[in-house]
Formats: C-alpha cells, structure tokens, sequence
C-alpha cells in the first residue's frame, strides 16, 4: 500500500519542500546570529546550488521517467545554457538577464539539432550517439580559446546590484525555478504528456494510435534541453561563471544520480534528490573526490538494482497502480478471463454510433482498399511478389497460407511499417504508398497485431483516451488533464466490447483474451473502418477462438468495420471470411468464396492437406 | 601530401584502428550474447593500462610489457568476472534504460577506484625492448611497435573469428545470442557461457589497454576517451557484430588519424567522427553491419 | 504453511521405471500460482497427451518439468532418478528434451549446428545421419540457417534437435501450433514412430484431434489442476472434452 499513501502524502509533502526551501535564508540568517563564527552566506549559497540542481535533475526526469530515454547530453545542455550567459556577457556585454533569457533559446535550438541526428537511430544507439553530441560540445567549448575561453571557462560575471544580496538571489533562482516546474508538471499531465507515456510504454502500439513517435520524442528531448539551459543559465548567475567539465559526458551523473535519489517515479522526488546530494558533495567532494565517485556509483547501483519493480514504473501512474494491484484487483482479474467476450450490452450501440458518426455508411460493393503490383524483398528473398488484392467495403477478408507466405510481411505494407519495393496501395480512393504508420491510422486503418500490443501499465481506460487524444490530435496540447478527456466516450466504447469492470485496472493484468478486446476497442476509439486482424485468436482456447470471432464479427457489424484478417484455424477462417485469399511464397494463389477455396485442388496440395473430420 | 606523408597518415589511422578493433570487439561479443551494453568497458581497458604500466616498471624492459599484458588480462578478467556476477547477472533481459544506468554507475565506481589506487597522474609504459627501435619507410621513421600493434590485432581477430565460428564454445555463444532459454533447455549451462562471455569481452578490452599502453601516456581519463570511440565504431558498425567492429575501427582510426595530422582539424577529429556516424545512421539506422532491433 | 512430506522416491531405478514421474510439481509466477499439485506419469513407449486450453498451465507445467522455471517445487523422476534437484541444463542433458512450442530454434546457427548442439550419443540412437534418414529435407538444408527456414521445416528440425540428446523423455509443447494440415500429419506418424523406439512422450496439445489419435492416454489440465485422466480411448467424443476444450 505504499503507492497510495505516497499518492495521498504527495501535496502536503510538495507543501513541506516549498516551505523548508522558502525558509532556507531565514534560517540560515538565524544560525549566523546563534553561532557568530558561522556565515549565513554559506547555507544559502548551498540551497541555491541545490534549486538550480533539482531544476537540472527534474528537466532530465522529464526524459527518463516520463518518456524512457536516457541521453548523455543533458549536461552539454545545462553547459550550453551556462556558456549562453557567460559568453554573452563577456564578449557583447550583455547584462546577464537578459543572457538568462536567452539561455533556454540556445540550448533548445543546440537540443532539438542533435536531437534531430540522434533520434534517427533508437533507443540503444540514440543513447551512445548522445554521449558522441556530448563530447563534441565539449571538445567545442574546450578548444575554441578565443569564444570559450578554452580550458580556463570564462570567469567574472557581474550580477544586478538587486541580485548581490544571497538571500535575493537565492529567491530570485527560486522562483525561476518555481515558474519551470509549474510548467513541466502541467506538461506531464496535459495531452502531450499522455503521448509520452504512451510512447514509453508500447512505441509500436502509439505509432499505430497516430502518434508521430519520432516528433514526440524530439519535442520532450528540446524541452527537457530547454529547461536543462535554464538550469546551466542559472548555474552561471549564481556562480559567475561557465567551464568546459560542465559539458563532459559524466557529468550527467549529477541529474541521474539525483533523479534516483529522490524516486524517479515522483515529479518534485529530485527536488529532495538535489538537498541531499548537495549536501553530501559539499561534505565530500573535496577531501574525497575519488571516493565521492564511487559513493554516486554506489548510490546508482543500489538503486538500480535493489529498487523493487525497477524503473518500468511510470510517475503519476505509480499510485494508482499499486492500489490496482490491491487484492480486490486481483481477484477481479482472476475472474476476468472469458467475462468481456461474453458481456455485451446492445443498449449502448446507439451512443457508440454517435462516436463513429463521421464515417459514411458504405456500399458494400466499393472497394475499399485497392493493392496493386505490391512486391517487398528482403535481400533475394521476395517476401511479397507482385500481389494485386481487392478488399471491399464490409467484407470480412481472410487471407490463409503457410508460414513465409507472405501474410506478415502484407500487413505490413499496408500498414506502413515497412515501405514496398514496388506497387500502389490505395484506401478509400486515397494513395497511401509508403506513407509512415501513424497517417495510416489516421487515414481509418486500424490493426492488431499478432503479439497482444496494449500499453501494459496504462488502465484500460487510459489506453482508450490516449488512443482517442492521439487520433484526434490532441496530444500536442500541452496543457489540460488527459485523464479528464474523453472519458465517457471511452467508457461507452468499453462496454460495448464487455470490458467496463475493468476500466481503471491496469490493462496488463487481464486474460489475454480480454487485452485483444482492449485491441479492438482501440481500433474502434480510432474510427477505422479497416482493421486489419493478424491471427486474431492465437493462443486462444477453441472457446475463447469462438466467443472472441463472435464478438468480431457483432462489432463489425454494428460498426460497419471491414475486416482484412489471416489466421490458421480453418474454422475461424471458414467460419468468419466471406472472402478467402491464399497466399503461397509471396504471390497470391487463389482468391474465392470460402466454400471454393476449400475445396480447391492446389490450395489442398500447399496448405490445407485433407482436412481430417472437419467439424 | 606526398606519398610518404600519406603512409604515415595510413600507418597512424591502422594503429588506432587496431586497438579500438580489440576493445570494440569486446564490446560487440558482450552486446551481441548478454544485450548489455557495457558502458563500464573502458573502465575494463583503463584498468588493464594501469596495471600493464605498474608491473611493466617493476620487471624491466626486457619481459616487463609481457608481463604486464598477462597480470593486466588476468587481473581484468577477474574484474569482469566479479562485476558479471555480482551486477549483470541482476540486469540482464531489463530495459536497456537499466542497463545503461547500472553499468554506468560501474563507471563511476571503477573510476574512482582506479584513481585513488593509482593516482590521477599521467604514466609512461615503455615498449618491450625487442621492439621498440624504428623503422624508416620512404622517408618517414615508423616506430616499429605500430606494426606489432597491428599485427596484435590481426592475430586477435583471427583468434576471436576462429573461436566463434570453429569451435563448441563459439557456437554455443551464437546459439545464446538468438535464444538463451532453448539453449539452457538443451543441455548448456548458460549462466556459466554468460560469465565467460563476459570475462571474454573483459580480456579483450584488457588486451586493448595493455597493447596501447606503451603508445600513450596512461592516465584516468582514458576510460571516457575510448569508450566514446568504441561506441562510435559500433554505431557504424552494428552492435554485436564483431565484422561491424573491424570495418568501424578501421573507419575510426583513419579519420582520427588524418584529422589530428592539421592543427586546425586536429581538436575537433572526434567531429569527423560524428560526422560519419551520422551519415551511417541516416543510411542505416543500425549500422553497417548491425541487426534492426526490435522497437 | 503446512506442506505434506515429499514422497518417497521409487524404489528402485532403471529401465523398468516409467520414463518419467513427476509429483507434486507447484509452479508460482510471483505472487501468482500457475500448477497446482500436477503428477503425470508417462511409461516408456507411451505417449501422454495433455490436453487443455490456453492459459490452462500445459506449457508452465512443461516448463516446471524441465526446470525452466525459478518459482516450481515438486519432484521430477526420470527413469525413476529424481531430476529435481538439478538446474534445466542438466536435466536435459540425456534425460529430458523438450521441444518448444513455435518451433522454436536458433536462427542464426545452420541447420547441422542446431542438430549437433543437444547431441548425446547413445548406442544405437539418434545421430546426425538418422536424424538426416529420417528428415531428408533438412539434409539439404543443413548448411542453412534454420532463420530462413518454413514453419514446417523448424518443427521438424526442432523435434530433430529433441531427438539428437537420444532423451528417455520428450515434452512437445504445441508442435502443430501454426503448422499446415500437411505438416501436422507427418508429425503424428512421427510420434507414433517414436513410440515403438521405447521413447515416453509428453505432448502437451489444444489440437486435440491429433493428440488424441496419437496419444495411449490424455490427460486434462484445467486452471494449472489435472482434472481428469483416461486413455485415448476413452477421451474421443468424451463429455470431458467437450468442457474443456470447448467442441
């Protein structure tokens, strides 16, 4: 039950942290009077450096814990920021201000350009090609003398007559710091951070809701810079001062290691996280500096790996987890296997076509989506050759065939996740060749996938608002509660495909029969009027085969769905298609009414055999 | 540039090349079958240079670097042994973001270790007298130590190309690249094949510290400098494949080598890396001769 | 928690034994419990079908069997010699090959290098050129990777590579999972081949129409329990089946 007590102590504890940081100076002042040896300037000097740290950490949060990256150039960011001030102030004379203004400017602009070089690559290769931006920032900043100053930074900056009091400066950074997180945490609740977490949890999943995964990504990776400039720019005012080890790669421990100290699954956690580290680098770092590394690396490692659930766990979403995963969750998930495909409720139709109310009743006669010439080759190997296939509106489409025929790889295609050698794709009279996934959903082509594609940790709720917030293009808001959107529509759409109960629990946690409900609910929150179903019931029992085929083939019905689906048990696909498409190395064999293909000479020699006591 | 200058720049780049091939190498074969990117390998190759540099000024020039290179490989290999079982063996099938994260924490420790054990200060490594006298080629002196080191890493790679592909264990370590749970399934002690695997990678960086020992000065920052152009080769040239790593290290050390040759390009060379790391990226987003990873 | 002693291992060890016994096995996911209280017995020559549906716990009790999972506790004897204490690398060294559902192999490792992997020489057992005997189209492929090898293909060379450790038991989870008819119906003549070699089988099958042709005994696995068990027979057309399979 932790999750819930931290969720109810969350704001009387973010109250606490801003009253003990709004009473550093006084406190700090009271000390010097109590003990005349001491100096209140220290203490507050060491509470600025903490605000400016926690800005730092948490900016750097906005990327790990709420989008899953990790980069290495996040202190060439807060460098850049500071080297922003430092090098306006001394070569062009402007007032440091005004350098502070403009440090989020420059450091978003250096951001969002490697950004946009490193997240060509992914996950993994983005991470080493951060660490390659960081350390050719920093061989900039260390060699060019006559800008950077070189080897020796740039010292001397001047400061406002207001600011060289410490305890204004320290309100001063304060308060700047104050104004940023206000707006990171909006940015985490808003629309666009959904798409992050969405984005987090399942990349292949959101890029097939319509969110443009790579845009996503390089915007929170420039904010997080944005921020980072703010950090580093204030760094520079308070220290007056910029030098090149600010940028070197491994001084992003600083950020990681706060972050970890303080919970990465907190928003304001880094904010305790910069107290304590301030604290302990001030206490060590000097006399001990080697061994101040190896406690950061002790103190990463311990985390790491003794931190129960690890990282996977999402801030925000944390609380609401754990009390989900409360015995009453469990036991109502034990019981869910089977239930949604067996629930419906007729009633809610009516309401649910107001939600699909955009799409036109079609004939059944148009051809909805139009493949010609379609050819893919990996290497030598064609893995689609020259297919040419019809799908009409309303038709329930099946395509057979043995494995490495090809039935994958032609999903693919008409999906976008992987560009044709040769040929047209065309959708409701619309060319889609090679257009990237997340248009393609939005053009009304929704699909499951063979393995079940959920975002595992979001609720069953939430996986449905975010879909709706994505394909409506909403997730570029920046502002707004994304849990308060859509709501009700999602909830209609949930029950009609039986899953209600389950709502708030976390849609990993339901039987795998019900996460493909989930799947076709979300092709619904999209609109399609295509979806495409691969092997729709693998690695279901013949009764679930059949309750989930039934609840197929209702929903399509009452949503004028076309479906486009292949599958390997015969009896769902002659029990389902009303059209029938083998597919043998590559190439299409036949196509005909089931009742034909079945009995088909050359369909028997390739796949079918002699079907034993058909049922 | 005369013909001569060019060898020189040629020879310069393909002993950079040979060392980075060794250390990218073991950082290859250590994705390639645990998919852990261990970014603590250059700490592995900076404690290699460090004991190769004590226990070669302890026994002389005649047998010191020898010696040294078989303490270092050793003392390394127990290194990476202690860090496979105590840290990657908690990490392994995580996200990568744990990955990252623990291994680098190891970094920091690693660092700090080594610096308070052997000082932060700069260390020369003399190379075994046997071959440190130079050679003149049209025109231009070669330090004879350049070929072994070249030649070091042929010798290497053969041996590395021959155990994957020739024998029980380097099959055995394929078969856990693609499938480790089939592979404990069928009879092979997998926990143990990961350990070795990682002492291997270990002992490849450590070949790498210690061989480039007498060619640079050996100092605490040397674990960060490597790494960043391990990673560089193997951006270009795939994670996990050990091909990848030769043609990326051969990539690197050129360019490295012709760029520090002209004062004006000579700080920003690591940028002409990037650079091609980059192009390499927006033709192949892994690498040239990398495996798409699942997104 | 009061557990029951553990009972007594068989008496004697051999060749008279049953090729495999396992009792009590209690396999747990975390907090989740997945077998209850599973015990099979499966005679040399005899093939075992467990029959149930997806999710019922056939591929975790397989799993549990072969050690494949940290959470089991139980015992295993094969050939009457207890296994259960040994990790899954030794237990399928010689004594148990499991052969995985999807037909899953090494891809990236030739078609001979998969076979070669699990050998276990045996006097007058499967070798490579047996394997090749009887598979000859794997033959032409052993120089291959078994990556770009058809779904029929990897089965056979999967239940080739079973067959290479000469087990005293094989577990086949799902074989004809995916497979067209064709393939599916070369498979069930392999088993009933297998069987006359001496050879328990454990085929664990949503696919009941082929186990159950194939099988001398099935037993029903229904929410990780073992709810029923009779001989082949007996099962075909049974009331049981209709339950649990739903047909």
């Amino acid at each position: 039950m932790r999750g819930l007590e931290r969720r109810h102590w969350r704001w009387p504890a973010a109250g606490i942290l801003i009253v003990g940081a709004l009473l550093v100076p006084p406190l700090a002042g009271l000390g010097e009077q109590l003990n005349p040896d001491s100096s209140a300037k220290f203490p507050i000097f060491l509470g600025t450096s903490a605000l400016v740290l926690s800005l730092w950490a948490i900016s750097y949060n906005l990327m790990l814990g709420y989008a899953g990256i990790v980069s290495f150039a996040h202190a060439a960011y807060y460098g850049v920021g500071a080297y922003t001030v430092a090098i306006l102030f001394q070569r062009y004379h402007v007032p440091v201000l005004a350098g502070l203004a403009l440090a989020p400017v420059v450091a978003a602009l250096v951001g969002f350009l490697s950004g946009l070089v490193a997240l060509r690559a992914v996950r993994l290769y983005f991470s080493l090609l951060t660490l390659a931006i960081s350390q050719l920032l920093y061989a900039i900043a260390f060699n060019w003398y006559s800008v950077t100053g070189g080897d020796n930074g740039i010292h001397g900056l001047e400061l406002p007559d207001f600011l060289s009091d410490y305890s204004i400066l320290y309100y001063f950074v304060g308060a700047a710091v104050g104004v940023c997180l206000v707006l990171m945490f909006s940015l985490v609740r808003s629309p666009f951070g959904a798409a992050l977490l969405a984005i987090r949890e399942n990349r292949e999943r959101a890029r097939s809701v319509g969110i443009n995964v790579r845009a996503y990504e390089l915007a929170v990776f420039t904010i997080a810079a944005a921020f980072a400039g703010v950090a580093g720019g204030l760094y520079a005012l308070f220290e007056q001062q910029a030098y090149p080890e600010q940028l070197y790669w491994t001084a992003n421990a600083q950020p990681v290691v706060i972050a970890l100290l303080g919970g990465i699954g907190s928003f304001l956690g880094p904010a305790l996280g910069a107290f304590i580290y301030t604290v302990l680098d001030n206490q060590l770092s000097k006399n001990f500096a080697y061994q101040f590394d190896i406690l950061l690396g002790g103190i990463v490692l311990a985390v790491v790996l003794l931190a129960p659930g690890g990282f996977a766990s999402v801030p925000d979403l944390i609380g609401q987890l754990r009390r989900r995963f409360s015995r009453e969750a469990e036991s109502a998930v034990a019981e869910s296997s089977g239930h949604a495909i067996e629930a419906s409720d007729p009633g809610r139709a009516a309401r649910i076509k107001a939600i699909q109310a955009d799409r036109l009743p079609a004939d059944t006669r148009e051809p909805l989506l139009v493949i010609e010439g379609l050819s893919r080759h990996f290497g030598g190997l064609r893995a689609v050759s020259g297919v040419n296939l019809t799908v009409h509106a309303l038709d329930r489409h099946a395509i057979i065939g043995p494995n490495g025929a090809g039935k994958s790889t032609l999903f693919n295609l008409i999906t976008g996740h992987l560009k044709p050698t040769a040929g047209r794709v065309r959708f409701g009279g619309r060319d889609i060749t090679g257009k990237p996934p997340h248009m393609i959903a939005k053009a009304g082509i929704g699909r499951t996938f063979q393995i079940t594609m959920i975002f595992p940790k979001l609720t069953v709720l939430q996986n449905l608002q975010y879909a709706m917030l994505a394909h409506r293009g909403r997730t570029v808001r920046p502002f707004g509660r994304a849990d308060r959107m859509y709501r009700d529509e999602a909830l209609d759409l949930l029950a009609a495909v039986g899953l209600g109960p389950y709502a708030e629990l976390p849609a990993g946690l339901l039987s795998h029969g019900d996460q493909r409900a989930i799947e076709l609910a979300i092709s619904l929150a999209l609109g399609s009027r295509l979806v495409l179903l691969d092997e729709p019931t693998a690695g279901m029992s013949a009764f679930e085969t059949q309750k989930a085929m039934e609840l197929v083939r209702r929903v399509a019905q009452e949503k004028n769905l076309t479906l486009l689906f292949c599958e390997h048990d015969m009896e769902v696909v002659f029990g389902t298609a009303q059209t029938v498409t083998v597919m043998n190395q590559g190439q299409v064999l036949t196509q005909g009414r089931p009742e034909e293909i079945r009995n088909d000479p050359e369909v028997k020699r390739v796949y079918l055999g002699e079907l034993e006591e058909t049922a | 540039m005369s013909g001569g200058q060019l060898l020189l720049f040629v020879v310069g780049g393909l002993s950079n090349a040979a060392y980075l091939f060794i250390v990218a190498a073991g950082l290859s074969l250590v994705f390639g079958a645990l998919r852990v990117i261990n970014m603590a390998h250059g700490s592995l190759y900076m404690i290699a240079a460090f004991v190769t540099g004590v226990v070669a000024n302890q026994l002389g020039l005649t047998l010191g670097f020898w010696g040294g290179l078989v303490v270092a490989v050793i003392v390394t290999g127990l290194v990476g042994a202690l860090i496979e079982v105590v840290v990657l063996r908690r990490v392994y099938g995580e996200e990568h973001l744990v990955q990252l994260l623990a291994t680098y924490a190891l970094t920091l420790v690693i660092a700090g270790v080594v610096r308070t054990v052997f000082g932060a200060n700069y260390r020369t490594v003399k190379p075994p007298a046997a071959i440190n006298f130079s050679v003149t080629l049209a025109g231009n002196s070669y330090a004879a130590y350049s070929f072994f080191m070249i030649g070091a890493a042929v010798v290497i790679g053969t041996g590395v190309y021959i155990l994957m592909y020739r024998t029980t264990l380097g099959r055995n370590i394929r078969a856990a690249v693609s499938d480790p749970e089939l592979l404990s399934a069928s009879g092979v002690n997998v926990a143990r094949l990961y350990t070795v695997v990682f002492v291997m990678g270990a002992a490849l960086a450590a070949l790498g510290g210690a061989i480039v020992a007498p060619s640079q000065a050996v100092n605490a920052s040397m674990d960060t400098d490597v790494l960043v152009l391990a990673f560089a080769i193997s951006v270009i040239g795939g994670l996990g494949s050990i091909i990848g790593s030769l043609v990326g290290a051969l990539i690197v050390g050129e360019v490295l080598s012709f760029g520090v040759q002209n004062q004006y390009t000579n700080p920003y060379a690591i940028a002409f890396v990037f650079i091609i790391m980059v192009i390499v990226l927006t033709i192949r987003p892994w690498g040239l001769f990398g495996k798409a990873e699942q997104t | 928690m009061i557990m029951d002693p553990p009972p007594a291992p068989p008496a004697t060890a051999g060749a008279t034994m049953p090729a495999l016994q396992v009792r009590q096995l209690d396999v747990r996911y975390g907090k989740s419990h997945v077998v209850f209280d599973l015990a099979v017995e499966v005679a040399r020559g005899e093939l075992l079908a467990l029959l149930g549906r997806n999710g019922a716990g056939k591929t975790t009790a397989i799993l549990g069997i072969v050690g494949l999972v940290p959470g089991a506790s139980g015992s295993v004897y094969v050939s009457g010699r207890s296994v259960s204490k040994l990790p899954s690398y030794r237990r399928t060294k010689g004594h148990v090959a499991y052969v995985p559902s999807g037909a899953r192999c090494f891809p990236n490792l030739t078609v001979q290098e998969n076979l070669e992997l699990t050998a276990r020489p045996a006097a007058g057992g499967w070798t490579l050129a047996r394997v090749f005997e009887r598979f000859p189209k794997l033959r032409e492929l052993r120089s291959n990777q078994a990556g770009g090898l058809s779904g029929g293909e990897r089965q056979m060379l999967a239940v080739g590579r079973g067959l290479m450790s000469n087990p005293t038991v094989l577990l086949l989870d799902e074989p004809t999972e995916g497979l067209a008819p064709v393939v599916v119906q070369g498979l069930g003549s392999l088993l009933l081949d297998l069987k006359r070699t001496g050879m328990g089988i454990l085929l664990a099958e949503q696919n009941h129409r082929l186990a159950l042709r194939v099988a001398d005994r099935a037993a029903f696995i229904e929410k990780g329990r073992i709810v029923a068990e009779m001989p082949a027979a007996e099962a075909r057309g049974s009331d049981i089946l209709h339950r649990i399979l739903g047909v």
